[in-house]
């Protein structure tokens, strides 16, 4: 998993340099992490899951076992959480 | 299934049911309680009240009693869903709240601990017993106690199931879904009267 935030002082972490594996070329500089890497794993893996089921969430109430509001308020807190990193 | 889970289904089982499966399953639960509770004496009615009746309780109202009591619940917490959420489903609020009232099938069953109690007269009787003095601990002072400590674990159960139904269904969480929560429940009350009354005073 991509570590997001500074282990010691919990501060959020930018990306400092990117490596090429086929000729080794490195790019550095100061760049953003992209919301999505942001959230949480759990998060992580329902957006995935919610594309594949093309944004319909009574597949992903049927393919998490949970009911159609729990659901739809798992999304209601992944969009909270993106708009307070947007923010 | 871990204890854990069973504990969770016990209070919240919301996550897993909603909508128009919990409707279904709910209405059998309470048409069953308000028969059960029919035929030992008690209407339900309002937010969460028991009514003895005695003897002369009948069908009809049991169940127009307990359909009113729910309907204006379900409406005043879709309203609350509608002000203060977004994404709300009718479905989903009628389901979980229906569904909410199955602590009330045990509290039914109970009311058979006091079935041949005519409730007027106990009372009667222990308030002047209380005033003379000569207060005795009777088979049914027994029972009448028996039968109001079940109660209060219920509607304890019953509140924490209907809160859970509100939050899942509406989304309104934190002090502001707490505040929200009882505001609906005062408010049900409320009108469960005035139309109660209003039904009473046009057709009886």
């Amino acid at each position: 998993m991509l570590p997001c935030y500074c282990p010691s002082c919990k501060t959020q972490l930018k990306v400092k340099s990117l490596l090429c594996e086929k000729c080794e070329t490195e790019v550095s500089g100061k760049y953003h992490l992209p919301v999505l890497a942001l959230l949480p794993p759990q998060y992580q893996d329902f957006i995935l899951k919610f594309v594949k089921h093309s944004g319909s969430l009574k597949d992903m109430s049927k393919e998490l076992n949970l009911s159609y509001p729990t659901v739809r308020n798992l999304l209601n807190e992944i969009i909270k959480n993106i708009e307070s990193y947007e923010k | 299934m871990k204890n854990n889970d069973w504990l969770k289904l016990l209070y919240n089982p919301f996550s897993r049911i909603a909508g128009w499966k919990a409707f279904g399953i709910g209405a059998v639960i309470v048409a069953v309680s308000v028969y059960i509770a029919c035929a030992t004496g008690n209407y339900f009615s309002g937010a969460m009240n028991i009514r003895y009746i005695g003897p002369s309780a009948t069908l009809l109202p049991a169940f127009m009693l307990q359909i009113q009591g729910l309907l204006c619940m379900v409406a005043l917490m879709y309203v609350a869903g509608l002000i203060f959420s977004k994404g709300v489903r009718f479905q989903d609020v009628l389901g979980t709240v229906t569904l909410s009232r199955y602590p009330y099938l045990f509290a039914a069953i109970a009311c058979f601990l006091v079935k041949d109690i005519d409730m007027k007269s106990f009372v009667q009787n222990i308030t002047q017993a209380a005033t003379n003095q000569t207060l005795g601990i009777s088979h049914e002072f027994i029972n009448v106690i028996i039968f109001g400590l079940i109660l209060l674990v219920l509607v304890v159960w019953y509140i924490a199931l209907l809160y859970n139904a509100f939050r899942v269904s509406t989304d309104i969480k934190g002090a502001k879904g707490i505040v929200i929560f009882i505001v609906t429940l005062i408010l049900t009350d409320i009108l469960n009267l005035l139309i109660f009354s209003l039904i009473t005073s046009k057709f009886i």
